[in-house]
């Protein structure tokens, strides 16, 4: 149920609130922001994948 | 620039060259396993994704549309970042019903084959712009490199490599399910040479072109109006391209078939969650240094290949090959593999519900020459697509098309996992209306075929709207179809197996098969003898089932194996309409007894995806069971047609009959006593029901039975617990036996006392015949007269003593007695047994031994023992009594030259009721007895046998007791003439 819940909200966000995604790309940053961005959340992801795994072992 | 074309062909060959040897050598398993499957060599092969539209016409994006062209990474970055929401559900659904692509998921869970039909050829209209893309972004980069080449041709002559590639490394299995090992490490490797070529070619730009992070710096700061581009506000309703890259992720069939036909490790895919996004970041970083290399050395006149075009503006030969060969691995990547994964779609949903199997022919081997087929076919399609068609427009406007197309299949797959009520009528109106909306606002526009207003040349505009409206078309139709045409009771089964976190129920439906040549018959006329057999046998293997009968669960428990392993092979609809003729109408009887076991079996397989209340539920169930399992008394559940439903542990050791084998199994179809004890029980009214006899293998056994009717559960069945009474009833025998025996003694010790009396007479008598005649003769006949009514009398005392033994409260005077006239004393009484000892009994024991004890119940230990020796011993041997004396102690040995006592025996020994002797000869109460009364006595007693270990045979009893202190002033006591003393 927290995971249909969580897809519906990324969903609703990606398709909803399109001014955060242009806040993300489209807004004066330095040219790398969304690059930084990205790559924090790919970390995040990283640590939560590598969490789960060492946990399940 | 120009490149000779023998250098360009050299080249290009070696560069495909080198992927059939990865191919090969990984088929022929020459390379270590460990590299094949790592999750690394996974992540990259789903690096498939990055296409050729991704490798060159992603800077014509980045030109014209500054950071709008990060949508295509980033929206499969949210896919893969969000794994565990969509990607891998699906991987478990494919796993768990074998299927291999997405028709075969949309027909799995709608239960329908036209729904597959109509997504495979949906999937192929909409992959052939894509797979031409691919062909026409060699084509055109080619001329590029050396202008004497005609794009048609390197069209040709790409096509041709890659046909064959994909015949040779993509069809080697008859199963879909079955890996390609080949395949996806040529593909990894591919994906890894276009990336290390991107970022190889963005260094040179960074650092030779711009002169460093600094002079790029200085650039841009020269230069406001590049990174004003890159920021430029795009147009309206972007966002939704985001989404429809989201769905590209997992529904083009390409990355369907890496992800979840291919049979990746989960744990791969976990990985993958992270690191693809990766791999697309990285891919993602190179375009703004090149792109502004590309500007700053005014190498951009078109755009979409500025990448090949920088090289050939910088007269730098080595970056154009650079730029060349990543082309090539992006394109040919993506064709090799949406190939393979049109051909399985084509196979399962176009072809084999039109073509029947000829006879005579080998059917795997066929199969893969139909796929083969189909490969070549599909590869002719997209030549055929580019040549006429793709050529006239430029790369990011058909990836537009295609990538807007595979966003109406996003609804279906959100649907499959999350929305049960979804129906495939909604489906097959939902995908109508996006598909419809999708053709009249672009397709036909871009063909020329509608006026729609929309510039050709610029498709993104107006594409958005008609992405977002065809999405909302679709979506909306397939929810309003569905509520108003709900799907039958065989899809909402199907919906139930494919939701998140859910198990499939178990089907009502009934089989009707004996045994596995029932299958065989039936898969035979579609799959041929040879064939069919080889998967029944298969199936068999898998549930370690053996061959012939099979029990009704195991009938169905088979049938869904086959099901499954035949989906990977035919697809699922085909597999479904091929098995379906064996299944009977459910009846109406709502909770059956194979659903409780399928449901446990399901639930063992399931347990570690449970989380929250329903795992907290499940280990509830797990304790209960576990309880019922192990209880030590025997328990067994019906249901209202008698059917077990379930046998625990302590039944299987009564019968012998294992839970796997009764389950499901109607009471009367039990073996015999067993069906018959429990049937006619069940039957009867009475809950319970006392030591019932049966014979089990020779051996009388008794059982209580009781039952408890289950008239509140779903079952409405009964409780059956049958507790065995043998050990009770036989104990009840021997002490029932016992008692008889103690009777007759106490009868036998008042007989000797009455016969005393006549026999006191007869001996006055005879004595007074000495004073009544003096001939010798009479005189002679009253002395052998008195003597023998000595000896009757010597036996009525014997008798009358041993009858007070067995007393139960203990020695109650210990007197002091010598232990060689008691022995001699049980000798006595031994040998008066009717049947004769024919065994020589000789006492050896000190005559001076003296000890403190109860003579009686010292007089019954040794009777016993003497009597077991001479039950043991042979005719004619000796039976040895000897005694041992130290300080404090003294020790009797009756030893016998007997077969001995067996090892696992001597534990068991002194256990009451414990006898290896004939039934009615020992009653087991002797040894038990003789423990007790020399415990008594403050003695031990232990037994060694074999006591002869050289011969082996023999055994020999050591009775230890407290040896009487001053023996020695202790005066031998009066005998009575007999040799008895005490």
């Amino acid at each position: 149920m927290i995971r249909h819940r969580l897809l519906l909200l990324t969903l609703a966000a990606l398709v909803l609130i399109p001014e955060l995604i242009d806040w993300w790309l489209f807004s004066d940053h330095h040219w790398s922001a969304p690059f930084l961005v990205w790559a924090l959340l790919i970390l995040i992801t990283a640590a939560i994948e590598w969490r789960q795994r060492h946990h399940e072992l | 620039m120009n490149f000779d074309l023998s250098t360009l062909l050299l080249l290009g060959c070696g560069y495909l060259l080198l992927l059939f040897g990865a191919a090969w050598l990984t088929e022929r398993k020459r390379l270590p396993d460990r590299l094949i499957h790592h999750p690394l060599v996974h992540v990259l092969a789903l690096g498939v994704f990055a296409s050729a539209w991704t490798f060159y016409g992603i800077f014509g994006v980045a030109h014209q549309s500054g950071y709008l062209y990060l949508v295509s990474y980033l929206g499969a970055s949210a896919a893969f970042l969000l794994a565990p929401l969509i990607l891998i559900p699906i991987l478990r659904i494919t796993r768990r019903h074998q299927l291999s692509s997405l028709a075969d998921l949309f027909a799995f869970r709608f239960r329908s084959g036209r729904v597959g039909t109509l997504t495979t050829l949906l999937m192929l209209f909409t992959s052939l712009p894509l797979i031409s893309i691919q062909i026409q972004a060699l084509a055109d980069s080619l001329p590029m490199l050396n202008p004497q080449i005609s794009s048609n041709q390197a069209a040709i002559g790409f096509c041709a490599v890659i046909a064959l590639f994909t015949i040779l490394f993509g069809a080697r299995h008859a199963s879909l399910r079955n890996s390609h090992n080949g395949l996806i490490f040529a593909i990894a490797t591919e994906s890894l040479v276009k990336l290390l070529a991107l970022l190889i070619i963005a260094g040179y730009a960074l650092f030779a072109v711009l002169d460093g992070p600094s002079g790029l710096i200085d650039w841009l700061s020269e230069h406001p109006e590049q990174l004003q581009q890159l920021r430029q506000p795009p147009v309206d309703h972007w966002q939704v391209l985001l989404l429809a890259f989201f769905a590209c992720a997992f529904v083009m069939p390409h990355m369907f078939h890496v992800a979840f036909t291919e049979n990746l490790p989960t744990e791969s895919l976990y990985r993958a969650s992270w690191g693809l996004p990766l791999f697309l970041l990285l891919l993602a970083l190179a375009v703004p240094p090149i792109l502004w290399a590309a500007i700053k050395s005014n190498a951009i006149d078109n755009p979409e290949y500025l990448v090949i075009q920088l090289g050939q503006t910088l007269q730098l030969p080595w970056l154009s090959l650079l730029a060349f060969i990543g082309g090539l691995s992006a394109a040919s990547g993506i064709i090799i593999v949406a190939t393979v994964a049109l051909a399985s779609m084509l196979q399962n949903h176009v072809v084999l519900p039109l073509v029947k199997v000829p006879d005579n022919v080998r059917f795997y081997a066929w199969l893969l020459w139909v796929r083969r087929l189909i490969i070549l076919a599909v590869m002719l399609g997209s030549y055929l697509f580019f040549h006429f068609i793709g050529h006239r427009f430029a790369l990011n406007q058909l990836g537009l098309l295609a990538f807007i197309a595979f966003l109406q299949f996003l609804p279906g797959v959100l649907v499959t996992l999350y929305w049960p009520a979804a129906s495939r009528n909604g489906f097959l109106a939902g995908v109508g209306a996006g598909f419809t909306v999708w053709a009249l606002g672009l397709l036909l526009p871009m063909m020329g075929a509608l006026e729609t207003g929309m510039d050709p040349a610029r498709p993104a505009e107006h594409g958005y709207q008609i992405a977002l409206v065809s999405l909302l078309a679709n979506s909306l139709v397939l929810v309003t179809v569905s509520l108003l045409f709900p799907g039958r009771r065989e899809e909402r089964q199907a919906a139930e197996a494919c939701l998140l976190n859910a198990l499939p129920r178990p089907s009502d439906q009934g089989i009707q098969v004996q045994s596995d040549a029932d299958f065989v018959n039936r898969l035979m006329p579609r799959l041929g003898e040879n064939t069919a057999v080889r998967e029944v046998r298969r199936a068999l293997h898998e549930l370690q089932l053996p061959v012939g009968r099979l029990s009704p669960l195991d009938s169905l428990r088979l049938r869904a194996q086959l099901e499954q392993n035949l989906s990977g092979l035919l697809g699922p609809v085909e597999a479904a309409a091929l098995l379906q003729p064996l299944d009977t109408p459910a009846s109406s009887g709502g909770f059956k007894a194979r659903n409780v076991h399928l449901l446990e079996q399901q639930l063992e397989a399931y347990d570690q995806r449970l989380s929250g209340l329903a795992a907290e539920l499940d280990q509830l169930r797990r304790y209960h069971r576990a309880t019922l399992q192990r209880l030590p008394i025997g328990v067994c559940t019906l249901d209202a047609e008698q059917r077990i439903l379930f046998w625990n542990a302590e039944l299987e050791a009564y019968t012998g009959l294992t839970s796997d084998s009764t389950l499901g199994v109607l009471l009367d179809q039990l073996p015999k006593p067993w069906s018959e004890l429990l049937e006619r029980f069940a039957a009867t009214d009475a809950l319970h029901q006392s030591a019932e006899c049966i014979e089990l293998e020779g051996a009388q056994r008794w059982f209580s039975l009781h039952k408890a009717r289950l008239d509140d559960t779903p079952a409405q069945g009964v409780v059956l617990l049958i507790e065995e009474e043998t050990q009770h009833q036989l104990m009840a025998r021997k002490l029932a036996h016992s008692e008889r025996l103690a009777s007759i003694g106490r009868f036998a010790a008042g007989v000797a006392h009455e016969i005393g009396n006549p026999v006191t007479g007869i001996a006055c008598l005879a004595q007074n015949l000495k004073l009544e005649t003096e001939q010798p003769e009479v005189l002679e006949t009253g002395d052998q007269i008195v003597d023998q009514t000595r000896r009757i009398n010597r036996i009525v005392q014997s008798l009358i003593r041993f009858a007070h033994t067995g007393r139960q409260e203990g020695p109650g005077h210990l007197e002091p007695l010598n232990l060689f006239s008691c022995i001699e004393e049980a000798i006595h009484l031994v040998t008066l047994d009717r049947h004769g000892r024919q065994q020589h009994f000789v006492n050896n024991v000190d005559q001076k031994l003296l000890i403190q004890g109860d003579l009686q119940l010292l007089l019954q230990v040794f009777v016993n023992l003497l009597n077991n020796a001479s039950d043991a011993s042979p005719a004619e041997s000796d039976i040895l009594i000897d005694s041992e004396v130290n300080e404090h102690s003294s020790r009797i040995l009756i030893t016998d030259e007997g077969c001995g006592i067996p090892e696992e025996h001597l534990e068991q020994l002194f256990e009451p009721f414990f006898t290896t002797k004939e039934p009615g000869k020992g009653t087991g109460l002797g040894l038990p007895l003789v423990y007790n009364i020399i415990t008594q006595h403050y003695g031990s007693i232990e037994i060694v046998s074999p006591a002869n270990k050289k011969q082996n045979k023999g055994t020999r009893v050591i009775i230890t007791l407290p040896r009487l202190q001053g023996s020695a002033s202790a005066e031998q006591p009066e005998a009575d003439g007999e040799g008895l003393s005490g």
